[in-house]
């Protein structure tokens, strides 16, 4: 990693800037491969609740620490704390699932308000304490990435890729499940403990993302770039390779924007070139684009003549 | 010899009203049994309760002679076309790659052993040339082979099936009744829920007459009678002569 830096840096680049565009390249492309999983289990909206549902582990971890006697702004133990919060409202949502009176939608604005109304409640309490610094903890709603350092990238890395061998391991089941659930449950696979995985890949570049463009706008990178990369595609295995290639692309191209224009945030600026993405694909994607389609038509059109 | 299916006194209730109820018959091996019955009667209810898919209030059932758990890898469903999501992005060979997926096992990939598999089935319902077709761009017809032939590369023992005859054009159904055929001479037992009674007496060797329980089963012959249809579908049946 240091010698990568290195090596970029040698190009010109402000080492700060390297590791940003590092990190949002990593985090994009994480996020759209577990995206793709997501759309195609049809729960793209589900990264909203699982998102917001981290800010009470936020919280709790930040005060746990306090307590313990420091500052309460160690990484890691707060992005575990982001991680258990959200696999609690990743069960509760599948336990949930089970009960029949309560639609999707509800389930998930259930979720999504309890969890983020506890968090808020519990960062209310956290500002409390005398010995604590938020300052630094706050962050993680809208994300920073122009603050990012080397050690984010690390964790990024180390998450992101958990999350992708996650998917690569169970890649095969996940398509079943996301196809066709009665034949995966027909052929005798766990389908509750592989739904639980799913969410967990998620969750993990939810927990990945939350320094570099916070809670909600992960969201943007879970489902944009695999809803760009069917317009492209009719194979899983492309569209999720492609989605991939699109959320590296929108993290990069984003990061490298709020270069240009330094009073602009990064996150927003990768929002808004990953829905640049998805323009172009709706319009001109080669399997399903608008402007594709309307072209095969007139060819179609014409040959008659 | 142990009967491909037996299930004895099931009942299964969503709610407070049972949708099965008591229902007993046994499919011998190398059968082709339709289920008929009026909408609601509870027939693909039937199937997935014969799949583990739902839990059973009261009953039992055993597939070649074991209970359903241990017996899943002899069993293959063919589900009612509409209840797919045709939008996914996977081809005709992806989807029937897939009912091998447990036989392939954990952390393996399909081969391209296991595609030309796949591909033997399809060929066998007769759309190998359209391996490569998105699911979507498939007509309903076309769809319901692939499916069948999802369940093929499965080598099950004991076949369920949803409504496979349903909005297929006559192309289709002849295909379909052969390889059911077909598969009976192996000695494979085809369970089918089926709409159109004027075809029964031609496609199926035994019947299920259903109706919440069981209103007879046995031999098309000397079970599929008017009077028993009239009994299953209440007084809204018109027979024409």
């Amino acid at each position: 990693m240091t010698a990568l830096l290195a090596t970029l840096a040698e190009f010109g680049f402000a080492h700060n800037t390297v590791v940003v565009m590092v990190g949002v390249t990593i985090l994009g492309a994480a996020a759209g491969f577990a995206g793709t999983a997501m759309q195609l289990r049809g729960r793209s909206l589900l990264s909203d609740p699982l998102g917001h549902a981290t800010l009470p582990g936020i919280a709790l971890a930040f005060m746990w620490q306090v307590r313990n006697g420091g500052e309460g702004r160690d990484l890691p133990t707060l992005l575990f704390g982001a991680l258990l919060a959200s696999l609690a409202a990743a069960g509760t949502m599948l336990a949930l699932g089970r009960i029949r009176r309560l639609d999707d939608d509800g389930r998930l604005a259930l979720i999504l308000t309890c969890f983020y109304g506890g968090g808020v409640a519990l960062m209310a309490m956290a500002q409390q304490l005398p010995a604590g610094r938020l300052s630094g903890v706050n962050v993680f709603v809208t994300g920073k990435a122009a603050q990012l350092v080397q050690d984010d990238i690390v964790m990024i890395a180390v998450l992101g890729g958990l999350s992708a061998a996650l998917l690569v391991a169970f890649w095969k089941e996940f398509m079943v499940l996301c196809f066709d659930v009665t034949l995966a449950r027909s052929s005798g696979l766990p389908t509750a403990r592989l739904d639980f995985l799913l969410l967990l890949s998620t969750i993990l570049v939810i927990v990945a993302g939350l320094r570099a463009v916070g809670l909600i706008l992960i969201m943007a990178l879970l489902i944009i770039p695999p809803a760009a990369a069917r317009f492209w595609t009719t194979r899983p295995v492309s569209t999720a390779a492609l989605a991939t290639v699109f959320g590296a692309l929108a993290a990069v191209s984003g990061a490298a924007l709020s270069t240009l224009a330094p009073r602009l945030p990064t996150g927003p600026l990768i929002v808004l070139s990953s829905s640049f993405v998805f323009a172009v694909s709706l319009l001109f994607g080669t399997a399903r684009g608008t402007v594709t389609t309307w072209l095969r038509q007139r060819h179609l059109r014409e040959a008659r003549r | 010899m142990t009967s491909a299916l037996q299930v004895t006194g099931l009942t299964v209730a969503y709610q407070r009203d049972a949708v099965l109820d008591d229902v007993t018959f046994t499919a011998d091996r190398g059968r082709l049994v339709a289920v008929v019955g009026p909408n609601g009667a509870g027939k693909t209810t039937l199937l997935h309760a014969c799949l583990g898919l739902i839990p059973i209030a009261a009953g039992g059932i055993s597939v070649l002679g074991r209970p359903i758990r241990e017996a899943l890898a002899d069993v293959a469903f063919v589900p009612q076309v509409r209840d797919v999501d045709h939008d996914f992005p996977v081809v005709v060979l992806d989807v029937v790659t897939m009912g091998l997926v447990r036989k392939v096992g954990w952390f393996r990939r399909f081969s391209s052993a296991h595609r030309a598999r796949a591909l033997e089935a399809l060929e066998r319902v007769g759309m190998a040339d359209l391996a490569q077709r998105q699911i979507g761009a498939l007509s309903g017809g076309q769809r319901q082979r692939v499916f069948v032939a999802r369940a093929l590369v499965q080598d099950a023992h004991l076949l369920l099936m949803d409504e496979p005859f349903t909005g297929v054009d006559a192309d289709t159904e002849a295909r379909l009744s052969r390889v059911m055929s077909d598969l009976r001479d192996e000695g494979v037992t085809s369970i089918v829920v089926h709409h159109n009674l004027s075809t029964v007496e031609q496609l199926f060797d035994d019947v299920v007459l259903l109706n919440r329980r069981i209103v007879d089963h046995g031999p098309v012959a000397s079970t599929f009678t008017t009077d028993a249809l009239r009994e299953t579908y209440g007084g809204s049946l018109l027979v024409l002569p």
